[in-house]
């Protein structure tokens, strides 16, 4: 599937700063599904955008504005070809296993993933009784998160854990990603954060943009040794395939948000992000 | 040479407080010895009343001293403007701050200023002083005034004379040229009261500015209203007055503003330079008489508010970002802005 | 006791049972000491305490102290200084010098292989989650390559001797070790105070240390940058090591600048001055990892500066020391220093650890609980003499609670038996006394490794107690360093 996305994240003060710093991991990510073909970043006013790796193998860009400005924009165009039709068929060549880097990182807890009994006591009745059913083990465990949790906006933030999502049952994409990773890595399933987008299939076709309400997307990768790396997202309960696009990977959200920033200046500032995707054919 | 604007800002005020803890304490040594010649209580207590009309930005007066309270001690109002660190002003909080601002700069100044600095605070803060100001006022004004023009000397000899020296020159003169002209503000009604003992109370504001041996020198006279006012105001030689204090404040500023590099292209530079320049050219073409008849109290009122505005405008174009309010050092705000939908980082 | 027509060419001291710096046993000083002894000898209590009066006085009037309360304005103190010098031969020199290069040279292809093939992992020589977990291990700065290949550009380790006395290495101090400034500073008052005691002896300056340094961090400069503008990056007046910054600075002649002192723009960082912003391109850092970039890092941070760590990825700016060598100065990885050496270099360690012992590991955790009493228990993330349980010393309720806090968190904690460490005589009002010593060399490493001939000789002024550092009663001693051929 090939994706066209705008994506725009702009911020608005209420008095001129200066010295606007923003660090962004909107891609590009090109691995073994999917390539990003075409990657612009524009920035409003004028600044200076560099890209970087950051230490995950993320591409990243540091975008600076240092003279006053009231507002600043951040726009990325990108041309996207996704190609994983099936996630639920194993890959032609055998998947490599992982490194003790990679191990330590996805098996341990992290800032917004802290280990738990409460998630351990859940996760147990989904151990895979083999390393062949680690695939389906996932499987379930993101639709026990779909289905026991309610998706509402606007009651947990950007610092809820997964923990957090246990006590109160309901949050954002974000918080059920965090806590399938919690699952996952409870029970010895190596797991990770993706930042990303999802283009809906439905409706596509006609060429109309999508007037995405959610921006950005959130889902979980686990490692299962029969297929390596595979996306489940809990919040729709799907596993990811074609309609998935990743932008950034890390242990969880706090490793890889989409923006974040700092200015010099006394104003309080107020903060847009509209995405639009179309399916190009 | 360039300097930190934070390291500016700093070696401005550390030079402003050791000029105004040498003001300080020449006021008191000054009205200690003029307090010796009153004769009865009610003169003695009007005299060091004076010592604490509040000047804007020093907060509230202790309620001993505040006029409401009746009888006010001099005991209590020594001990406020020697030694009390509530009071901004104090000699020992302008020591105390002038050594907090050279500890933060100690790496830019030298380590002989710093030593000297450093010393006079330590002795001050010590347990000993109090019993030195309380039964040997003398020799402890003397030291203090001593040391304070040792550390000022020691600018002048152990900096090269570029950027921070500047900055020092533009805090001292212009602290001297305010303090200077306040002296004479806590005398001034004595034109409109005149009696028997005038003579000694121009001589007293004289003597607190450290400018009694040299009026004498210059007019060989006795001492006159009119003259102590326009010596203090408008001599072009002697180096505590107004007049002299701004010439060299606005050169101080010049040499700053000179090394200015175009491409900084500040509004601000010339605004200060202008400013200041302005205020000391009039110095420079006034008459005494023309002051003294427009009124000394609203022509001191206006000196003092030009000089406040220039403090204001100097710290702004180099010592502060704009367009932030604030200090430089004001912590930048690190707002943290996550785009995740509209969530805002809830404090914990 | 002593005449004055009795010419006595030793002082009276009791080196008690411990190895002693200056006694080979009671009566007879090592030959290196015999000048200073005969002096010693002869001094009157008064002579001492005068010049004691006056080094004080030159730290104090000068502002040589540190700060007791970090964060609110503390109290300033000086740090007590015993004039009593503390001298190490030409040859035991060499020997230190020999092993600490050895030791920094495989500690910093230990961080550039755990920063990037991770192959000391892969073979099996440290188990991967003792690295991986550790608190000092830094995912953001994986796959940077630093200016020649150097994480620990400044480096302090501490040495103690045994009863035996052999020198042992007790912890490497690979982040932003302090304590230089005070190896200069105590040697100028002594000089001042005691300009004698030099009498016939050639010890070993110290005061090039501020040069190299500087010749070091020029040497780790962006290629771009032609005259390398270097400086040094304090938390601010009230951090404790606040007079070390300021000290540096100066003489070094680069600016002591605070985070808000600079910003990043278009990935170089760039401080604001009077003649308006002023690009930098090496900053020696004196803020730890966390608070370096609330962009990367503790978001709460204002010490640091937002952009900093990307700067630096992309090489624009440089940092000494690097980020995340906190993982090469772990106190249970230390106890895989002996093996990383041989991996990397496939030598043997010039100098020996003390022997560690890991709860990780079944067996140790075993013995440690066993022999609690004997051992001293040490926190893997604590310094500065903290967190910590001298097992000789301890109540059986502080013993308890370290079993169950080490069954806890066996990663958490190591032991080692309890060293007696050597002594060395120490002023006490009016006559010498033994008092325990450690040793802090400083090195520096650019294009090659070079030693300060001195370090800071640590003495806990307490008697019979083993904690040196200054926050907990330790003072500190000039140490010298003897030109070869010897006296």
């Amino acid at each position: 599937m090939k994706v066209h996305l705008e994506h725009t994240t702009r911020l608005d003060y209420s008095t001129d700063v200066v010295e606007g710093v923003m660090d962004v991991r909107l891609g590009p990510l090109s691995d073994a599904d999917q390539r990003w073909d075409v990657f612009n970043i524009n920035v409003s006013p004028s600044g200076s955008v560099r890209r970087y790796t950051d230490g995950f193998g993320n591409r990243a860009h540091l975008i600076t504005v240092a003279k006053p400005h009231r507002t600043l924009e951040v726009v990325t165009r990108c041309d996207i070809v996704t190609s994983l039709v099936d996630p639920f068929s194993p890959p032609s060549q055998r998947p490599r296993a992982l490194t003790p880097s990679e191990l330590a990182d996805y098996l341990s807890p992290s800032t917004l993933v802290q280990a738990s009994a409460e998630l351990a006591a859940i996760a147990e009745a989904y151990r895979p009784s083999a390393p062949e059913g680690t695939f389906d083990s996932v499987r379930q465990l993101s639709k026990y998160v779909h289905d026991e949790f309610t998706y509402q906006k606007n009651v947990t933030t950007v610092a809820t854990t997964a923990d957090d999502l246990l006590r109160q049952r309901t949050g954002v994409c974000q918080d059920f990603a965090h806590l399938l990773i919690g699952l996952c890595r409870s029970i010895g399933i190596p797991a990770r954060y993706v930042s990303g987008y999802t283009v809906s299939n439905a409706g596509v076709g006609n060429g109309a943009p999508i007037a995405d309400t959610e921006a950005s997307h959130a889902w979980a990768e686990a490692y299962t040794p029969v297929h390596g790396w595979r996306g489940f997202d809990p919040t729709n309960d799907l596993v990811a395939s074609t309609a998935h696009i990743k932008m950034a990977i890390g242990r969880d959200y706090a490793d890889v948000p989409p923006t974040r920033g700092t200015f010099r200046g006394q104003a309080d500032e107020r903060l847009t992000v509209s995405v639009e995707s179309r399916q190009v054919d | 040479m360039a300097m930190l604007c934070r390291v500016a800002e700093d070696v401005f005020w550390m030079s402003r407080y050791v000029e105004r803890a040498a003001a300080v304490g020449r006021l008191l040594e000054v009205t200690g010895h003029l307090e010796l010649d009153e004769g009865d209580a009610s003169s003695r207590r009007e005299l060091w009343q004076r010592l604490v009309q509040p000047r804007s930005g020093d907060g509230a007066l202790p309620d001993a001293l505040t006029p409401a309270s009746g009888g006010i001690e001099p005991m209590d109002v020594r001990h406020w403007v020697a030694r009390d660190l509530r009071n901004p002003r104090s000699l020992v909080s302008c020591v105390a701050r002038g050594r907090s601002a050279a500890r933060r700069v100690r790496e830019s100044i030298s380590s002989e200023m710093w030593e000297a600095i450093n010393s006079l605070h330590l002795w001050l803060a010590a347990g000993g002083a109090d019993a030195a100001m309380e039964e040997d006022s003398h020799p402890f004004y003397r030291r203090v005034l001593m040391e304070t023009q040792y550390i000022q000397g020691l600018a002048d000899a152990t900096l090269a004379h570029d950027d921070p020296w500047y900055f020092t020159c533009l805090g001292k003169y212009l602290e001297r040229a305010d303090n200077v002209a306040h002296m004479i503000t806590l005398q001034a009604h004595l034109l409109h009261e005149r009696n028997d003992d005038d003579q000694v109370r121009w001589l007293a504001v004289l003597r607190s500015c450290g400018a009694a041996e040299a009026y004498a020198r210059y007019y060989s006279l006795r001492v006159d209203p009119a003259r102590v006012v326009e010596f203090l105001l408008l001599n072009s030689s002697f180096p505590q007055t107004v007049r002299f204090s701004l010439r060299h404040a606005w050169q101080a500023l010049q040499q700053l503003s000179g090394s200015q590099r175009v491409e900084l292209g500040r509004e601000g530079v010339t605004i200060a330079t202008r400013s200041l320049g302005l205020l000391s050219a009039q110095l420079e073409h006034a008459a005494v008489d023309e002051i003294l008849e427009s009124g000394l109290q609203s022509y001191l009122a206006s000196l003092e508010k030009n000089i406040a505005r220039v403090c204001d405008q100097v710290t702004r174009v180099y010592l502060r970002d704009e367009p932030q309010p604030g200090r430089v050092v004001a912590v930048a705000r690190a707002a943290m802005l996550m785009a995740e939908q509209q969530q805002q980082q809830q404090a914990q | 006791m002593t005449t004055a027509t009795e010419e006595r060419s030793v002082p009276a001291y009791d080196p008690g049972p411990f190895w002693d710096e200056m006694f080979e046993s009671p009566g007879i000083v090592r030959p290196e000491y015999a000048t200073l002894a005969r002096r010693l000898a002869t001094l009157s209590s008064g002579d001492v305490a005068r010049r004691q009066r006056a080094a004080e006085l030159s730290f104090t009037v000068r502002g040589i102290t540190f700060a007791v309360n970090q964060g609110a304005e503390g109290v300033e103190k000086i740090m007590p200084f015993d004039l009593i010098p503390r001298l190490i031969t030409a040859d035991e020199w060499t020997r230190i010098e020999r092993g600490l290069e050895q030791r920094v040279r495989a500690l910093n292809l230990f961080l550039h292989d755990v920063y990037h093939d991770q192959r000391i992992l892969r073979s099996g020589v440290i188990p991967p989650e003792l690295v991986l977990g550790a608190r000092g291990y830094r995912r953001e700065f994986r796959s940077v390559d630093v200016p020649l290949g150097v994480y620990t550009h400044i480096v302090g380790s501490d040495l103690v001797r045994d009863g035996h006395g052999e020198l042992l290495v007790l912890e490497d101090n690979l982040r932003t070790p302090s304590g230089v400034s005070y190896v200069v500073e105590n040697r100028r008052v002594l000089k001042r105070t005691w300009p004698q005691l030099f009498q016939d002896y050639d010890v070993r300056p110290v005061e090039g240390y501020p040069q190299d340094l500087l010749d070091v961090l020029r040497s780790i400069a962006p290629p771009t940058a032609d005259d390398p503008v270097v400086v040094l990056l304090t938390p601010g007046a009230y951090n404790s090591a606040y007079f070390e910054h300021a000290f540096l600075a100066k003489a070094m002649g680069v600016e002591l600048v605070q985070g808000s002192d600079l910003f990043v723009d278009d990935a170089s960082v760039f401080m604001r001055t009077t003649e308006g912003r002023k690009r930098v391109d090496v900053i020696y850092r004196r803020v730890d990892d966390d608070f370096l970039d609330p962009l990367t890092f503790r978001s709460d941070s204002l010490l640091g500066v937002p952009g900093l760590v990307a700067s630096y990825r992309l090489g624009r700016v440089s940092l000494a020391n690097a980020i995340g060598t906190g993982i090469a100065d772990d106190k249970a990885i230390y106890a895989y220093v002996p093996d990383i050496i041989k991996y990397y270099l496939g030598e043997d360690p010039v100098l020996a650890n003390v022997p560690t012992y890991l709860p990780t590991r079944q067996k140790e955790r075993d013995y440690i609980l066993a022999n609690l009493d004997s051992l001293v228990v040490k926190s893997v993330n604590e310094s500065g003499g903290y967190g910590m349980l001298i097992g000789p010393h301890s109540s059986q309720a502080d013993r308890e609670m370290y079993a169950e806090r080490i069954k806890a968190d066996p990663r958490g904690f190591i032991a080692q038996p309890t060293l007696a460490l050597s002594r060395s005589p120490t002023w006490d009002k009016d006559h010498l006394e033994g008092r325990h010593v450690d040793l802090r060399p400083f090195l520096l490493f650019g294009r090659e490794v070079k030693v300060q001939p001195g370090g800071l000789t640590r003495v806990a002024l307490r008697s019979g107690s083993l904690v040196v550092n200054s926050s907990q009663g330790g003072g500190g001693k000039d140490t010298w360093v003897l030109a070869g051929g010897g006296s």
